[in-house]
């Protein structure tokens, strides 16, 4: 995407937290497409906007400390760099925190990026008590910069200006960092040896990036450097210029030029920074009370509480309004057009359960659940409060192979696995996205806790649905602890930074929370149709009936469950709900009109069994739909899988030990 | 008769055994494990570094520590292999 007359683009880049997507948001409006790189779930987004009569494509890249190779959003913004080559990278930098961000500007500009520096938060700034000077810094690092007001739209006019015209200016070389006099003679001598050698470079990458890079040994510079003719050379030569570097400061060249960069980075802050009075206590505060143990359970506990309650209670009542709503004013007309067109045999019959029923499905699964955790995610995020819950929680989570950021999508599934699921995004690596979704898929939504009540509570008793959860629990931890000794890799250590305490702007979490929810309403809506679509037909040909025999050793043999328990299961995975409905209108269908009180053809023992399997095996197909979209078929398949036979294996044994206690 | 006194070495202790509110400086960082100190490169955790506690989580929970203008959370893990100078 190389920016021609009347067309620029512009990368956006910059730490986490620092207002980052405010200024992309405003910018782009509607109409932003979000890519992926195969095999990585970090995304970037596209978006466009106009200026001054110019067309300027925007990409967002993932927010990240430095561009190497080594995590997963590193890799995808570094790639996404270099695939589409900017014109001009606005660099978003956080003023409260300025040595920290501007590591990233220099390396950028190591690498030969034109820069510009958005200077945010300043009004946060100014209320720490910090005046930081942009023509100074502007002065000092060689690059334009613009004191902004994301989340307000201040500055953001004038960061687009001097954006494009930092972007014209093509012909002037954009200006490279000064780090320490040895660095730079070896980074120096190892350019021009380059040059010297006529090293046919990567396109794109001048002398001294290449040079940089070789110095940090970064991987695939490395590798590209094997694969050259003279490759042996080139190497070489680093190692010489590495070795100089290395002697002279005991440390391999690598930390040292780490080193260097953090220490420009803190003497440009340090000179355009003037603290005019001491930092207010809030910040202070809202850490101790939120991470010191005796003040930071107690809350955490609310606030946990708090997500629970609002997917379970305000998610309820949405979903309960939905479908009503969905039942008397759009079920009639769908009905009505459908017999119309397909008359009332059969294949009506089974397109209904696909337009009618699939989507009330996806109405009462997406809207209620998706949409008040996402509100109550971007809540967390972006007050800062996620971080207090993963420092608190993270010694527990370890147990399982994660980190305390795996906290809240746990607590989350207890109401819906669904936005549970996407929630394990503020996981980092794939490992912990794995092991979270696995272990959220086994706890208990708000729908098979409607069974467990419907079921078990009220024909067997409340004692028993206690022990049911009980259950559930022990097998959580048990198969947290075993698929974090299991499943390949490492977990990594936590490190993680601890953003400070901000409002979080209405505007942004309610355009953030839309977004996501969109997002899930793609994924998820075609396969909550199609599957209901399958469903439908397997029924209302009575194809359904035919599966008793093939699944009675499982059902009526392993499990000691009724036939039809079985049948019921397998339709289930449309709404887990449906697990109990299913069961009293196919049992009717079967036993006659008696059979709406469960205890007439199921034992107590049978309705427990019942209820153990369902809350265990796979949940609904929405959430089918949303483990592949985060982490790929095959993955889904296998977390499927692996969730159905610990289901039968729990409720084989649940069946026999029963058998035991009463016999 | 006095002894002519030795220069101490520089007694390091991992950063877990510190308290809130001790500053110190880091020493290094072990080796083994060149992604972590990649990581820990990047966001300027350097042996020389000023840092400070501000909090340590109970139940082997992580450290919070203060580095510039930034504050980081470390899990207990990470933390034992950071060795700051012994306050």
């Amino acid at each position: 995407m190389l920016g021609c007359h009347d067309h620029w683009s512009v990368a956006l880049a910059g730490n986490p937290n620092v207002g980052k997507s405010s200024v992309f948001n405003w910018l782009t409006g509607m109409g932003v497409v979000t890519a992926n790189y195969p095999g990585k779930t970090v995304e970037v987004q596209l978006g466009a906007t106009r200026f001054e009569d110019q067309e300027i494509g925007v990409l967002d890249l993932p927010g990240t400390y430095a561009v190497g190779a080594r995590s997963e959003d590193q890799w995808v913004a570094r790639h996404a760099l270099f695939d589409a080559r900017p014109d001009v990278v606005v660099v978003v930098v956080d003023a409260t925190r300025l040595e920290r961000n501007l590591y990233l500007p220099l390396q950028l500009l190591d690498l030969g990026f034109r820069v510009v520096i958005a200077l945010n938060f300043v009004d946060a700034a100014w209320r720490e008590g910090l005046r930081i000077d942009p023509f100074r810094l502007a002065r000092l690092l060689g690059v334009p910069v613009v004191p902004t007001v994301a989340v307000r739209g201040q500055g953001l006019d004038r960061l687009v200006a001097v954006a494009l015209r930092e972007a014209r200016a093509r012909g002037v070389p954009p200006a490279a960092p000064a780090y320490g006099k040895d660095a730079e003679e070896a980074i120096g001598a190892l350019a021009d040896r380059l040059v010297k050698e006529g090293v046919e470079l990567p396109p794109h990458l001048p002398p001294r990036a290449v040079a940089v890079l070789l110095l940090e040994e970064d991987d695939e510079t490395l590798a590209w450097a094997r694969g050259l003719r003279d490759g042996a050379t080139i190497l070489s030569h680093a190692r010489q210029a590495a070795t100089r570097i290395a002697e002279g400061h005991d440390e391999p060249a690598p930390i040292r030029i780490a080193r260097e960069r953090h220490g420009l980075a803190g003497e440009l802050a340090a000179k355009t920074t003037i603290r005019v009075r001491a930092p207010s206590p809030a910040q202070d505060r809202f850490w101790r009370l939120t991470t010191s143990p005796a003040t930071g359970f107690p809350l955490l506990a609310l606030v946990l509480a708090g997500l629970f309650a609002g997917l379970f209670v305000v998610g309820d009542f949405l979903s309960t309004l939905l479908s009503g709503l969905w039942a008397a004013y759009a079920a009639p007309p769908v009905r009505a057009a459908v017999h119309f067109v397909l008359g009332e045999g059969v294949a009506a019959r089974s397109a209904l359960w696909g337009v009618d029923a699939g989507v009330n499905a996806a109405l009462a699964v997406g809207v209620p659940y998706v949409l008040t955790f996402y509100l109550m995610l971007s809540v967390l995020e972006d007050t800062g409060y996620l971080n207090s819950v993963a420092f608190l929680t993270d010694p527990f989570m370890h147990r399982l192979g994660l980190h305390g950021r795996a906290a809240i999508p746990l607590v989350a599934g207890a109401g819906c696995n669904v936005p549970a699921i996407m929630g394990t995004r503020v996981l980092t690596t794939m490992r912990e996205r794995v092991l979270a979704s696995t272990l959220v898929c086994l706890m208990p939504c708000s729908a098979r806790t409607a069974v467990i009540a419907g079921a078990v509570a009220k024909y067997v008793g409340w004692e028993a649905a206690v022990l049911i959860y009980l259950i559930v629990a022990g097998l959580g931890f048990g198969a947290g602890w075993g698929l974090n000794r299991v499943v390949p890799g490492r977990a990594l250590g936590l490190v993680m930074e601890m953003f400070p305490l901000r409002a979080p702007s209405a505007r942004a979490m309610v355009r953030q929370t839309w977004h996501r929810f969109k997002g899930f309403v793609w994924v998820a809506t075609p396969v909550v149709l199609a599957g209901s679509f399958v469903l439908g037909v397997v029924y209302e040909t009575g194809l359904v009936w035919a599966f008793t025999a093939p699944l009675r050793p499982i059902v009526e043999g392993w499990l000691g469950l009724p036939a039809v328990a079985g049948l019921t299961l397998i339709f289930a995975i449309l709404r887990k709900e449906l697990a109990l409905q299913l069961l009293l209108t196919l049992a009717i269908a079967q036993y006659g009109a008696g059979a709406s009180d469960l205890l007439r053809f199921m034992d107590k023992g049978q309705i427990f069994t019942y209820a153990l399997v369902n809350t265990l095996y796979v949940p609904c197909i929405a959430t089918i739909a949303v483990l592949a979209h985060e982490l790929g078929w095959r993955r889904a398949v296998m977390i499927s899988a692996f969730t159905v036979a610990l289901a039968l294996l729990a409720g084989g044994v649940a069946h026999r030990a029963l058998a035991l206690a009463v016999g | 008769m006095d002894r002519p006194s030795r220069p101490e070495p520089l007694r390091e202790i991992p950063l877990h055994r510190l308290k809130p509110g001790q500053r110190t400086t880091i020493v290094r960082v072990e080796r083994e494990d060149p992604e972590l100190l990649t990581r820990l490169a990047t966001l300027g955790l350097l042996p020389h570094a000023a840092i400070e506690v501000e909090a340590i989580a109970p139940f082997a929970g992580p450290v919070l520590v203060r580095v510039g203008s930034a504050r980081y959370a470390l899990g207990r893990e990470v933390a034992a292999r950071v060795l700051v100078a012994e306050v």
